[in-house]
C-alpha cells in the first residue's frame, strides 16, 4: 500500500499516442460496416438469426443510443438478403361458413395475380349472371311457370267449386277464407229454408258440405307444395342459366392457377355456390344495390373477391418489419368494420394484417419498451410465439366484453423470428418475473457501453469514426480530431483505460464538430473543432452549473477553501442534469459529545438520505467503535450534516469525508478547508472508489479558480479511482504548474494526514498509538468521554426509572 | 241533351273493395280523380250470401292461410266485415289526403253483382278489383301494370262509350300515354272518328285502334292480353259485359278495370 501522494499531470488524463493513428485524415481509413466494440453482441445476434428453431428468438440489451437498432437492422438485412421470399397470404370468403373466411397460401406474387384475375372474374360475373337472369327467353320462360303453376291452382279450386255447384253448393270467400253455402233458387239458402228441409235431407246437406269441406282443406293444405315446386323449378331454371353463363368464365380462370391445389379448390367453392345460389342474383327491381345488402341474405358479387392480405409482390429475401407502435392489433392484425346506416358490418375483405403476418417467413422487430406498454399486446405476441400461428381477434372478444358475431378468420402458421431491443433492466426483470419470456427469447445479445483500450482498438475505433462520418456526409476527421474524440470516448466510458461505445454519442460529437469545421470553412475537421463541439455541448447545458458556483462565489452557500476548521470538511457530490452532469462542494460538518456511540445522520433523520447514504454512515460508526472501542464501550455521541442540502442525498461516496470530519471533532484537530475529499470507507477504513471522479474533482477547481488558485487546493480521492481519471486540460495544467493538486489515498489515515498535516499513527502490537499522532489524541479523547460515562452516564437514566417507578 | 255536364267531366270515381287485395286499385283510383277534380267514392260491399250462410247452423270456414275448418256464425262475420270496412274506409281516406281530392265510402250490403250495376249508375267511373269475382286464393301481389303502357277504350258507340273515350283521352294526354281503342264489331271506324272528332277535338294524344274487333267477353280479354295496357275503361251496359262476364274479364286480365256511365 503507498501512503498518499499528489498525482503527476500524466496520472490525470489519458492522451492518445498519435503513433496508434496512422493515418493523416479518416478520408484513408478503409469503410467499416459493423459497429466497434460488440462482438459479443454481434456473435449472439447472428447465432440468433440462423438458428431456426423454436423459442430462439431474441432479446437485445443495452443502454439508449449505443446502436443497438443499427446493428440488428444490419445483421438482419445481411440473413435476409438470401433468405427466400416468404409466400403471398389470401383471405376469401368461406362459403360454407362466411364467419370462418379461409386463408390461402400463394407463392409470393402469386397471390396478386390471384386478385387480380378474381377481380376480373367478379367484373365478369357481375355482367354475365344479370344478363343470363333477364334475357327475355329466361324472362318468358319464368313467367310461364309461373303461370303454369297459377293456372294449376285456378284450376283445382275451380274444379272444386263446380263440383260443389253441382251438388247445388256455392264455394263463398269469407275474410278469412271460403266457406260451402247450399243452394236454394239460385242464392245461398236461408237458415229459415234449411229448417224446413227434412231431417235426412238437413243431415244429407251438411255431409255433404262437410265432405266438400275436407276437400277444400285437402287442396289449400296442397297448395304450399305447389308453390314449392313452382320455385324450385324457376330456381332450377335459373341455375341453369347462370351455370351456362359462368362456367366458361370460372374454367379460364381456373385455367391460369392449375398449379395451386388451393386456388383450384377455392375456384371450385365460389363457382358451387355461385350455381346454389343463382337465383339470388336477380336484380332489384330499380337495378341499384341496396344499402343494407350487408344485411339482408342477397348475395353480392363482393362475396367473391380475394383479400390480399400479405403481398410479397415487391418484397427482396426475408421481410424485416419494424413495427414502431406495437399495438395488439397493430401485432395480429384485425378485423375492420364498416358503418352502414348506423349499422356496423364487416366481412373478409375487412381482415387488416399485422406486423406478425407482414413479417411472416423473416424478421420482426420491436422496442420492447413500447411493447409492454401497449395493452395485452405482450402476452398476444408469447401466444402467436408459442402456438406458432396468428390468430386475428379483436380485444373486445378477447375479454369477453362483447358477445357479438364477428368473424373469424382461419389462424396463419407463423415463422418469424422476433427481435425485441431494450435496456438490460427490462431484460433482466422479464428474466426474473416471466417464465414465457425465457421459452421464447432464448437468444440474448448483450451490447457493451464500453471498450477496451488499445492500439488495434483505437484504430479500430477511428474506422468506425469514419465510416460514420462517411455515412453521414461529414468532413473528414483529421488525425488529431480523431485522437481528441478517443480521449473523449474515454471520459464518457469514465476510465482512461476503456473507450465508450456509446454510437449516439459520438455520432452527435462527429456532426457538432463538423458543423463547427464549417464555421471555420475547413475542409477538414481538426481537433480544435471537436474541442469547440465539447465546450459548446457543456455551455448549452451548464446554466444551473453557472448559478450554484455563482452562489457559492458570493458567499450564500458556504464554502470554505483556505484555512481550517475543527469538524468541518469539504465533500463533492454530483449533479446529473440529464444530459449534463457537474461536479458541487458540499461543506459536511460533525459534533460529537458523550454518548453510546450513536452516529446521527440528520440527512436520514429527516428521511433526506437515501438507503446507500446511510449504509455509509452505518459503516463508518462500525468503523469509530471497532477501530478505537474494541474493549470498552463507545462512549461518543456524533452528529453529521450536510450543510445547506435541501434534496435527496444518495450513495456512499461521502462517507470517507464524514468520518474525517468525526474524527477531527473528537480529536479537537482541525481539517484544512483547500482540500476537498471524496470517496466512500469501509469497515478497515479502506477507501473505496466511487463514480463521477471526473466531474468532483473539476467542480472543486472550479470553484477555487473562481476565487483565485492558491496552489494549497486540491481534491483527495481513492486510489482506485485513479485509473479513471480524463481531467479536462485546464485541470490538468493547474496541477502541472502546482496550483492545484490531486492527491490519491488508500486509507482513512491518509486522508487525516493530508485533511489535519499531523501523522494518523499506527498502533503497536498493544494497540496503543504513539503520542502526538492523531490516533492517539481520539483514543485519549474517547478515554476522557468513557470515564465521563462512567461518572455521569448513567445517571439520567437512572433518574428516569425511578420517576416511571413513582409513576406506576 | 238534358246533360249540361261536358262529356269528359267526371263527379265520381267509384272504387268497389270487399278485402284488403283491392287496395291497390286507391292510388290508381285517387291519380284519376285527381286529374279530373272528382270524388273518390269507396264503396265496401258486404255480401249478403256470406251473411245468410252465417245463420246456418253448420257454416263453417276452411281457413285460406291454414286450411283449418272454424265455425262462422253471424256474430263472427260481421264483426269481421266491420273491422275489414274500417280498415279499408282509413286506407282511402289517407290516399284521398295524399292526392289531395275529395272522398266519402259506402258501406252496402247485397250481392256484388246488383251493387256494382246500382253503384255504376251513380258513378262516372267505376274500378273493379279482381277478386270479387275471383276464387283465386295464392295471388298475394297486385297485377303487375307496364309503365307507359295504353289506356284501353272499348268504344261501342255508345253515350257511355263516348264519355270513356273523353275521359281515357285526356287522362292519357296528362300522363303522355296513347289511348288504344278496342271497337266492337257493330261499330264503323268512321264513327270512331267523328265520336273523337266530338270528345278530343284538339287533343294530341295518340290513337291506336285494335286491329281485332271483338263480338264478347272473351274476345276483348284476348285483346288485353295481347296488347298490354294500364287501364281499361267500359262503357257501363255494354252488351259485352251481361252477367257473369264482367267479373270473369276483371278476374282475368291485369289492368285496372274502370266502368265508365
Amino acid at each position: 500500500m503507498n501512503g498518499p501522494s499528489s498525482l503527476g499531470a500524466t496520472q490525470l488524463r489519458w492522451r492518445c499516442d498519435r503513433s496508434w493513428l496512422p493515418f493523416q485524415s479518416t478520408e484513408e481509413l478503409p469503410e467499416m460496416q459493423e459497429i466497434v466494440g460488440q462482438a459479443r453482441a454481434v456473435a449472439a445476434l447472428k447465432f440468433g438469426v440462423e438458428m431456426r428453431r423454436d423459442g430462439y428468438n431474441l432479446f437485445v440489451l443495452g443502454p439508449p443510443g449505443i446502436g443497438k437498432r443499427t446493428v440488428v437492422q444490419g445483421c438482419l438485412e445481411e440473413s435476409a438478403a438470401t433468405a427466400a421470399v416468404p409466400s403471398d397470404w389470401c383471405y376469401v370468403n368461406n362459403f360454407d361458413d362466411p364467419r370462418r373466411p379461409s386463408a390461402i397460401s400463394l407463392p409470393a406474387g402469386r397471390g396478386l395475380q390471384f386478385r387480380n384475375d378474381v377481380r376480373q372474374l367478379v367484373d365478369d360475373l357481375s355482367t354475365s349472371i344479370p344478363a343470363a337472369l333477364e334475357r327475355a327467353e329466361h324472362q318468358t320462360r319464368q313467367k310461364s311457370i309461373a303461370e303454369e303453376a297459377s293456372e294449376r291452382q285456378e284450376s283445382a279450386f275451380k274444379a272444386l267449386a263446380h263440383e260443389a255447384l253441382e251438388q247445388k253448393v256455392q264455394l263463398i270467400r269469407t275474410p278469412g277464407g271460403f266457406a260451402f253455402a247450399p243452394m236454394h233458387n239460385d242464392e245461398v239458402m236461408s237458415a229459415e229454408d234449411f229448417e224446413k228441409l227434412p231431417a235426412d235431407e238437413r243431415e244429407r246437406v251438411k255431409k255433404q258440405i262437410q265432405g266438400l269441406q275436407e276437400k277444400l282443406r285437402q287442396l289449400i293444405e296442397t297448395v304450399p307444395t305447389w308453390l314449392k315446386e313452382t320455385r324450385d323449378k324457376i330456381r332450377e331454371l335459373d341455375r341453369g342459366a347462370v351455370k351456362l353463363a359462368i362456367g366458361h368464365l370460372f374454367a379460364q380462370a381456373r385455367e391460369k392457377h392449375v398449379d395451386l391445389p388451393t386456388v383450384a379448390a377455392y375456384f371450385a367453392a365460389a363457382e358451387k355456390d355461385i350455381l346454389e345460389r343463382g337465383d339470388e342474383f336477380q336484380p332489384s327491381e330499380d337495378g341499384t344495390p341496396s344499402p343494407l345488402a350487408a344485411a339482408e341474405s342477397r348475395p353480392s358479387f363482393e362475396e367473391y373477391e380475394v383479400n390480399l392480405f400479405v403481398d410479397n409482390s415487391q418484397t427482396k429475401g426475408a421481410p424485416i418489419i419494424m413495427e414502431d407502435h406495437p399495438s395488439y392489433h397493430n401485432l395480429l392484425g384485425r378485423v375492420e368494420h364498416e358503418s352502414q346506416l348506423g349499422a356496423l358490418f364487416t366481412n373478409f375483405s375487412l381482415i387488416k394484417a399485422g406486423a406478425l403476418h407482414r413479417a411472416n417467413g423473416g424478421y420482426l422487430v420491436l422496442d420492447a419498451w413500447r411493447l409492454l406498454q401497449q395493452p395485452f399486446a405482450w402476452d398476444a405476441l408469447k401466444r402467436a410465439l408459442a402456438a406458432r400461428s396468428i390468430k386475428i381477434e379483436s380485444l373486445a372478444e378477447v375479454l369477453s366484453l362483447v358477445s357479438t358475431v364477428s368473424l373469424e378468420p382461419e389462424p396463419i402458421p407463423l415463422d418469424a423470428k422476433v427481435v425485441l431491443i431494450g435496456d438490460r433492466m427490462l431484460y433482466y426483470l422479464l428474466c426474473a418475473y416471466d417464465p414465457d419470456f425465457v421459452q421464447q427469447f432464448k437468444v440474448a445479445a448483450d451490447f457493451e457501453d464500453r471498450m477496451e483500450r488499445s492500439a488495434e482498438s483505437c484504430l479500430l475505433f477511428a474506422r468506425f469514426l469514419g465510416s460514420l462520418a462517411r455515412r453521414n456526409k461529414l468532413r473528414p476527421f483529421n488525425q488529431a480530431a480523431v485522437a481528441r474524440i478517443l480521449e473523449y470516448g474515454a471520459r464518457v466510458a469514465e476510465d482512461a483505460e476503456h473507450l465508450s461505445t456509446h454510437v449516439q454519442t459520438m455520432a452527435d460529437l462527429l456532426v457538432e464538430s463538423d458543423f463547427w469545421a464549417s464555421k471555420d470553412s475547413a475542409t477538414v475537421v481538426d481537433a480544435p473543432h471537436v474541442q469547440r463541439a465539447l465546450d459548446m455541448q457543456v455551455e448549452r447545458a451548464d446554466r444551473v452549473r453557472d448559478r450554484l458556483y455563482d452562489e457559492i462565489r458570493r458567499g450564500t452557500i458556504l464554502i470554505d477553501l483556505t484555512g481550517s476548521r475543527i469538524g468541518q470538511v469539504n465533500g463533492l457530490s454530483v449533479l446529473d442534469l440529464g444530459n449534463f452532469r457537474f461536479g458541487q462542494p458540499s461543506r459536511i460538518t460533525a459534533t460529537t459529545r458523550l454518548g453510546r456511540g450513536e452516529v446521527i445522520d440528520i440527512e436520514r433523520e429527516v428521511k433526506l438520505g437515501g438507503p446507500t447514504h446511510s449504509k455509509g454512515v452505518l459503516i463508518l460508526s462500525s468503523y469509530l467503535a471497532s477501530r478505537y472501542a474494541k474493549e470498552r464501550p463507545l462512549s461518543l455521541g456524533a452528529t453529521l450534516a450536510f450543510e445547506q442540502s435541501y434534496g435527496m442525498i444518495e450513495g456512499d461516496s461521502a462517507s470517507m469525508a464524514e468520518l474525517c470530519a468525526i474524527l477531527s471533532s473528537l480529536a479537537d484537530v482541525p481539517l484544512k478547508q483547500s482540500l476537498a475529499i471524496t470517496g466512500s470507507v469501509n469497515q478497515f477504513g479502506q477507501s473505496q472508489p466511487i463514480g463521477g471522479v471526473n466531474e468532483k474533482i473539476e467542480g472543486f477547481f472550479d470553484v477555487c479558480r473562481a476565487q483565485q488558485l492558491t496552489g494549497e487546493q486540491g481534491v483527495i480521492i481513492p486510489r482506485t479511482n485513479v485509473k479513471h481519471l480524463m481531467l479536462r486540460d485546464d485541470v490538468v495544467a493547474a496541477v502541472e504548474k502546482g496550483q492545484f493538486h490531486v492527491y490519491a489515498i488508500d486509507s482513512v489515515d491518509d486522508a487525516l494526514g493530508l485533511l489535519t498535516g499531523m501523522p494518523a499513527g499506527e498502533a503497536d502490537q498493544h494497540g496503543h498509538f504513539p503520542a502526538g499522532t492523531l490516533n492517539h489524541r481520539i483514543v485519549t479523547r474517547l478515554e476522557e468521554l468513557q470515564r465521563l460515562r462512567t461518572r455521569f452516564g448513567e445517571f439520567p437514566v437512572t433518574q428516569a426509572r425511578i420517576r416511571e417507578a413513582s409513576h406506576e | 241533351m238534358s246533360d249540361p255536364i261536358p262529356s269528359s267531366a267526371m263527379q265520381r270515381v267509384l272504387v268497389a273493395m270487399d278485402s284488403p287485395a283491392a287496395l291497390y286499385l286507391l292510388p290508381a283510383a285517387a291519380d284519376l280523380a285527381a286529374q279530373f277534380q272528382a270524388e273518390l267514392l269507396g264503396l265496401f260491399v258486404e255480401n249478403t250470401d256470406l251473411l245468410r250462410l252465417s245463420g246456418l247452423p253448420f257454416a263453417e270456414e276452411v281457413c285460406s292461410s291454414s286450411a283449418v275448418a272454424r265455425p262462422l256464425t253471424r256474430e263472427i262475420v260481421e264483426c269481421r266485415l266491420r273491422a275489414l270496412a274500417e280498415q279499408l274506409r282509413r286506407s282511402l281516406a289517407e290516399t284521398a289526403r295524399q292526392a289531395d281530392v275529395r272522398w266519402s265510402f259506402i258501406i252496402a250490403r247485397g250481392t256484388v253483382h246488383r251493387l256494382l250495376e246500382e253503384s255504376t249508375r251513380e258513378s262516372d267511373v267505376l274500378l273493379l278489383p279482381q277478386r270479387i269475382a275471383s276464387s283465386e286464393v295464392t295471388r298475394q301481389e297486385p297485377p303487375q301494370f307496364v309503365p307507359r303502357s295504353p289506356i284501353a277504350v272499348v268504344y261501342d258507340g255508345s253515350t257511355e262509350a263516348e264519355r270513356a273515350l273523353a275521359i281515357g283521352g285526356q287522362a292519357a294526354e296528362r300522363q303522355g300515354r296513347a289511348v288504344l281503342v278496342v271497337l266492337t264489331t257493330d261499330v264503323s271506324v268512321e264513327t270512331l272518328r267523328l265520336a273523337l272528332d266530338r270528345e278530343l277535338p284538339e287533343s294530341r294524344v295518340e290513337i291506336r285502334i285494335a286491329s281485332t274487333r271483338i263480338a264478347n267477353e272473351r274476345e276483348l280479354r284476348q285483346v288485353i292480353l295481347e296488347q298490354p295496357c294500364s287501364l281499361l275503361l267500359l262503357p257501363a251496359n255494354t252488351p259485352l259485359l251481361k252477367g257473369s262476364a264482367l267479373a270473369r274479364l276483371v278476374a282475368e286480365i291485369s289492368p285496372l278495370v274502370a266502368i265508365v256511365r
